[in-house]
């Protein structure tokens, strides 16, 4: 039945004419459709209009009032819209009434409609977003209006090779996307396999960035995320200059950068404001953090449970007291207490931040002590647990955070199998699965795969800008001057 | 290519069932000590200390930990660790002792008999340090064990200290089978003996080894010294005191900073090894006078250089009598003159090498005064 | 059948030294000690040598096929029938090198770390790794030893912490030469198996850009090299720190050298490097098995992934029989194997190729 009644609706929208009754129709005679005529200079004029959508001080005084002075019936001329497109299809106008446009009518002469942007925005205030914090750096974060998220991101890359395109996506609800790059640093290549999969998508509707990620990267079985979604404007505009492409879709601070290769996600803003030691000293910190979250817990269970022998006497006896009353075997240990942190992170996603803390204090610390002295986990455990967590969330993505956590418990569960041997096995098989990713065409692991010593430049260390002097591979076309720190060569002199 | 992944994910997890070689560590009773004594029979027995945890039944189940003291008795040392095990609650763990003490009995018969099982456990730790004693190995165990001040490491850190100060040639279970199984090469391990007067357990000397046994005979640890000198194998601190004269105040410490040795062997009648060693030397002590002049620097590298040529002397007859090749001279004439180790190989190749150590003393520095 | 990825010289540097280091690292010193005493590693450095020239061989034998693998151009030389029997038995060769690798794998893991583990597990996780690790193209194989690489670098540094300790006594290596030449020589047809994987240049060599210029011979040149300099630097390490008597009795001596290194964290370095050197060892059975699975699916024609499985099953089976019956006859098969496919058949091929002029132009209507 329902089914039905699309299928006239669609060939209603389908249909060349423009007519107020169909588009009417089509909208379900919403309450919120508004028409009105107008008469002026001999002619009658509808407006049509989606009452919520539009901005009634815009309506008001840069449409309406203007057409009911109008002298001569050159619409183009009169008009304050800044924005005029002629509608000459029910599908077209419907698409731009959607969009917050009012279409303005003549009356007898149905063929043809104007679109005139009168749209209203909601924007919020420009703020720093919550998740990804620096402690330098702009306090900007993406807002949900599209177009002021371009400006956000314009103001910031002035460019004549700042290039945005737009999509329309989805086909029962429609949801505005853009693309934007740098054309003369983005490898073409990934621009045409971007165009190429966002024009494939035929999601009835986009829910967010999410759907938008699923459909387009690469590999959807792992655990690691190719796709870096951001809501900080800097990151997203250096990305843009390192040659990579953002896709903003409207109604989402969510920025999608992409081709993200492994090494991007432990990249910050903060890295680039402070000196170039620190900030590669902290990219180190989060690498070996990820490291230690990923096989600490497995290394501990191997330690403990197989080769105990391979570890300081002194912290064999200190363990061994500890673990003695614990009925449990290590791995079971582990997953408890991994467990009941898992329980404490989500909860306190949820509470309001005044509680959150105290909430902090009573889950970890008092359950955490009580758990020990109840003898159910050991304080080695207790110790490896909290390290573990902390470590992960050292990460500045959140999502390449969680893939610790999935990729954390085979490692354990075969650490408790077979030990050390288990670990390797798992290890090996994760960097098996990392050297075949890619993102959008780029080796993924790069560029620990395939080696590229002189790509580490950037990615592990980050060395002082003016040594950049070339862009990593992915953008073979940019080479910066060589010349930032000339005048060194220029001040120095011989000490006799 | 997807479907193979998932496959292979999901038919490893069945395997991850059987955790075949899982050894908790909270069931493990580990080892300080272990001794190995022979019997009359023959039975080899193993004395060990053993940590273990009792958890107390009253206060918040908190664990005292008591060292005890267990024996065992079979024909090999296997068997024997077995019936320690067998008295012992968790498992009888004897890879993480860090020290081994092989009674008078064992270490005269052929001590590779008793290190054998170790040699082919993974999970020994390698690192383990080897004593000889004067008496039973089970005798000198029980009286650690009673002794509160000497449980646990006690032993370890004394040999690791007199090792440190050049008393002792360094040795550990993994270095002591390269002696064992190298022809030309013996070692000395140290000699413990128990203080009736103080009490405790002492190292007394240096047990001299040849091939694979104890000579019965031991060297002082200034005699043992010496010896490592010449071997060029004293460690950061080497401190000698000497009698300069008879008479009682007479005497000076030095510290040997480095040491050069020139090695000559010549074949005539017998092997003749010419040893020349120089000591570069800092005095450490010396009341009775102060070496402002040359002369005095000269008198005393002199006098020094004398004292110590005639102990060398003494060391090495000592040596040459128990057939004691802790030089390494066999294995110099195999590397460097294998036509004359042709004609004297043998077991008791040592009888042929006649060594004539000489030793020059060059004092470098003395302290922050003259 | 022309192949259709391209690798760079560099990226057979990888697949070369990956393929060559395996296995036979850890027992590579007790071997050449057994067959030439104390200059067990002039006999590693002379058949380190010869292996040059043999790469120059096959390089020469290859060149006159580009773009063709040793399982194409076989059938270019001895014709259709002959050329599949070639390949049959090369197929089954690597197969069977792989069952080697698996069973020494296994055995030795049993003895170090999983006393109690059964082994059929053990192997039945490396089937799975081969599996794995076999189906995806080339340039993933590449570019997943080039990562591994560090690790021999790292097996590499690791055996610098034996320095610490006073152990050495370089009077083992003395008096140089003492077995004698000819036992010398002799025993560099021992010391070759630990250079095995050479034959699989046979197949990579296809890959490769510009096969025909020398500069497709430099990172093979450099390759053998490297593993030339890898083993006898193992080889010489192990002398010195064992006794000759010692070394006889010890299978892995550097593991045994290694499991007495206590560094403040760790007390057991050769769970460390018997962990690195696992690594090492899959990338082996990977190189191995991709080219035999290339192999079979060129043979009987199918899917690439097929014969993975194919191949993975084999070897899961036969190395499981082979470890059960506990049949040792293939370490000296082996032996006498690599040198008749690595050295034997090829310098065979290349002759015939010289002698009736067979060119790869003849087959392209063919295929």
């Amino acid at each position: 039945m329902r089914l039905k009644r699309n299928k006239s609706k669609k060939s209603l929208i389908d249909q060349a004419n423009l007519s107020i009754e169909n588009i009417k129709s089509q909208l379900n005679h919403t309450s919120d459709l508004k028409d009105r005529e107008i008469h002026s200079n001999n002619q009658i004029y509808i407006i049509l209009y989606i009452n919520s959508l539009v901005d009634q001080e815009k309506l008001e005084s840069k449409i309406i009032k203007p057409l009911i002075k109008m002298e001569n019936n050159n619409i183009l001329n009169e008009l304050y819209s800044q924005e005029i497109s002629t509608a000459k299809s029910n599908k077209i106008a419907i698409n731009g009434l959607l969009d917050g446009y009012c279409l303005l009518i003549k009356k007898g002469r149905n063929s043809e409609g104007f679109l005139l942007k009168t749209n209203a925005s909601t924007d919020r205030e420009v703020s720093e977003p919550i998740v990804e914090k620096t402690i330098l750096g702009a306090k900007v974060g993406f807002v949900e209006s599209l177009d002021k998220n371009i400006f956000l991101l314009r103001t910031v890359t002035k460019s004549p090779d700042f290039t945005v395109k737009k999509y329309t996506l989805g086909s029962s609800t429609t949801t505005n996307v853009s693309l934007i790059y740098l054309d003369h640093l983005t490898d073409p290549e990934i621009i045409k396999k971007v165009e190429q999969r966002i024009k494939s998508i035929t999601l009835d509707s986009i829910r967010s960035a999410g759907d938008i990620q699923d459909c387009i990267e690469d590999h959807t079985v792992t655990p690691f995320p190719q796709l870096l979604l951001t809501e900080r404007s800097d990151r997203a505009s250096a990305n843009l200059k390192d040659g990579r492409v953002a896709l903003i879709i409207d109604g989402s601070p969510t920025v999608i950068i992409l081709p993200a290769t492994f090494m991007t996600f432990f990249q910050t803003p903060d890295d680039y404001i402070t000196r170039w030691w620190l900030g590669s000293f902290f990219r180190f910190i989060r690498l070996f953090s990820y490291i230690i979250a990923l096989i600490l817990p497995a290394l501990y269970i191997a330690f403990v449970s197989f080769h105990y022998e391979a570890i300081p006497l002194e912290l064999v006896y200190s363990l061994q007291s500890s673990l003695s009353y614990v009925p449990f075997q290590p791995f079971i240990e582990l997953m408890i207490m991994q467990l009941s942190l898992e329980l404490l992170r989500e909860a306190s996603i949820r509470l309001p931040p005044s509680i959150a803390a105290t909430f902090g204090i009573v889950g970890g610390l008092v359950v955490g002590t009580a758990m020990v002295e109840a003898g159910i986990v050991s304080y080695g455990g207790l110790i490896v647990v909290a390290l573990t967590s902390v470590s992960s969330f050292v990460q500045p993505n959140l999502e390449m955070s969680s893939s610790i956590r999935i990729l954390g418990f085979p490692l354990m569960l075969l650490a408790a199998t077979f030990g050390f041997f288990g670990i390797v096995i798992g290890v090996l098989c994760v960097l098996i699965h990392l050297s075949r990713l890619t993102s959008f065409g780029v080796p993924y692991f790069s560029p620990f795969v395939p080696l590229n010593i002189k790509d580490f430049k950037d990615t592990i260390i980050r060395v002082p800008s003016w040594m950049m002097y070339k862009y990593s591979k992915n953008s073979p076309h940019y080479k910066q001057e060589k010349r930032s720190r000339k005048w060194k060569l220029d001040e120095s002199e011989e000490p006799y | 290519m997807r479907k193979t992944e998932l496959f292979l994910i999901l038919s490893i997890l069945p395997l991850l069932a059987g955790c075949w070689d899982e050894r908790l560590l909270k069931n493990s009773r580990t080892v300080y000590i272990s001794g190995f004594d022979l019997d009359e029979n023959g039975d080899y027995q193993t004395t060990s200390i053993i940590r273990d945890m009792n958890i107390s039944e009253s206060s918040r189940g908190e664990i005292s930990i008591s060292n005890d003291l267990v024996t065992g008795k079979g024909g090999s040392i296997k068997e024997a660790s077995m019936t320690i095990d067998q008295s012992v609650p968790g498992y009888y763990d004897p890879a993480k002792g860090r020290t081994l003490i092989l009674g008078i009995d064992v270490a005269k018969g052929d001590i590779y008999n008793v290190l054998d099982s170790l040699y082919r456990d993974p999970r020994v730790d390698l690192n383990a340090k080897i004593a000889v004693t004067d008496n039973s190995a089970n005798e000198i165990i029980t009286h650690i064990s009673e002794n509160e001040v000497e449980k646990g490491e006690y032993l370890y850190e004394l040999i690791h200290s007199s090792e440190m100060y050049s008393k002792m040639q360094e040795i550990t279970l993994r270095s002591i089978r390269t002696y064992l199984f190298d022809e030309g090469k013996d070692f000395m391990l140290p000699y413990l003996s128990k203080d009736e007067e103080d009490n405790e357990v002492k190292i007394n000397g240096a047990a001299l080894f040849h091939d694979h046994s104890f000579t019965g005979q031991f060297l002082s640890p200034d005699e043992s010294t010496l010896l490592l000198l010449f071997m060029e194998a004293q460690s950061k601190k080497a401190l000698l005191t000497e009698q300069l004269d008879k008479k009682a105040d007479g005497s000076v410490s030095y510290n040997v900073k480095s040491v050069s040795r020139k090695l000559k062997l010549e074949k005539e009648e017998k092997v003749h090894a010419d040893i020349m060693l120089q000591l570069d030397v800092e005095i450490v002590d010396y009341p009775p006078n102060h070496l402002d002049k040359q002369e005095m620097i000269n008198f005393l590298e002199n006098r020094l250089s004398e004292i110590l040529t005639e102990k060398a002397d003494a060391l090495f007859k000592k040596l040459a009598a128990n057939q004691s090749d802790i030089l390494g001279l066999g294995r110099e004439l195999i590397a460097f003159h294998p036509s004359i180790w042709k004609e004297i190989k043998g077991e008791n190749y040592y009888e042929h090498i006649l060594v004539n150590p000489k030793v020059k003393v060059n004092v470098r520095s003395s302290g922050i005064i003259l | 059948m022309r192949v259709k990825s391209r690798i760079s010289s560099v990226n057979l540097f990888f697949l070369l030294v990956h393929t060559m280091i395996g296995v036979g690292l850890l027992s590579l010193p007790h071997q050449t000690h057994d067959a030439a005493g104390s200059d067990g590693w002039i006999s590693i450095l002379i058949s380190g040598f010869f292996i040059q020239l043999i790469v120059l061989l096959i390089w020469l034998l290859c060149r006159n096929f580009p773009n063709l693998t040793l399982f194409d151009f076989s059938k270019v030389i001895l014709g259709e029938t002959f050329g599949n029997v070639l390949n049959f038995i090369y197929i089954i060769y690597m197969l069977t090198v792989i069952c080697y690798v698996f069973i020494i794998y296994a055995d030795t893991l049993k003895r170090w770390i999983l006393p109690e583990t059964p082994v059929w597990i053990i192997f039945l996780i490396g089937f799975f790794l081969l599996i794995y690790g076999c189906i995806c193209n080339i340039k993933d194989i590449v570019s997943l030893f080039s990562f591994l690489f560090i690790f021999i670098l790292f097996l590499f540094f690791i055996t610098f912490l034996v320095y610490g300790y006073s152990y050495i006594d370089v009077r083992y290596l003395f008096p140089i030469g003492s077995s004698g030449g000819w036992n010398i020589l002799k025993s560099t047809s021992d010391s070759m198996i630990s250079f095995i994987g050479l034959e699989t240049l046979l197949i990579y060599f296809a890959f490769i850009k510009q096969s025909k210029t020398i500069s497709a011979l430099k990172g093979v040149f450099l390759a053998v090299l490297f593993v030339t300099i890898f083993l006898t630097y193992i080889v010489i390490l192990s002398t010195v720190m064992l006794s000759p008597e010692e070394i006889k009795i010890t299978p892995e001596p550097v593991l045994y050298i290694l499991s007495a290194i206590e560094i403040r964290i760790l007390s057991r370095l050769d769970l460390i490097f018997l962990s690195f050197w696992g690594l090492i060892v899959f990338t082996t059975i990977i190189s191995y098995s991709f080219s035999a699975s290339m192999g079979i699916s060129k043979l009987i024609r199918i899917k690439h992934k097929f014969a993975v499985i194919l191949s993975g099953t084999f070897v899961l089976i036969v190395s499981i029989i082979f470890y059960y019956m506990e049949i040792t006859l293939l370490e000296k098969w082996l032996k006498h194997l690599s040198l008749i496919f690595g050295i034997i058949i090829p310098i065979l091929l290349l002759l015939i190729t010289i002698i009736f002029k067979r060119e790869a132009a003849s087959t392209y209507e063919k295929n």
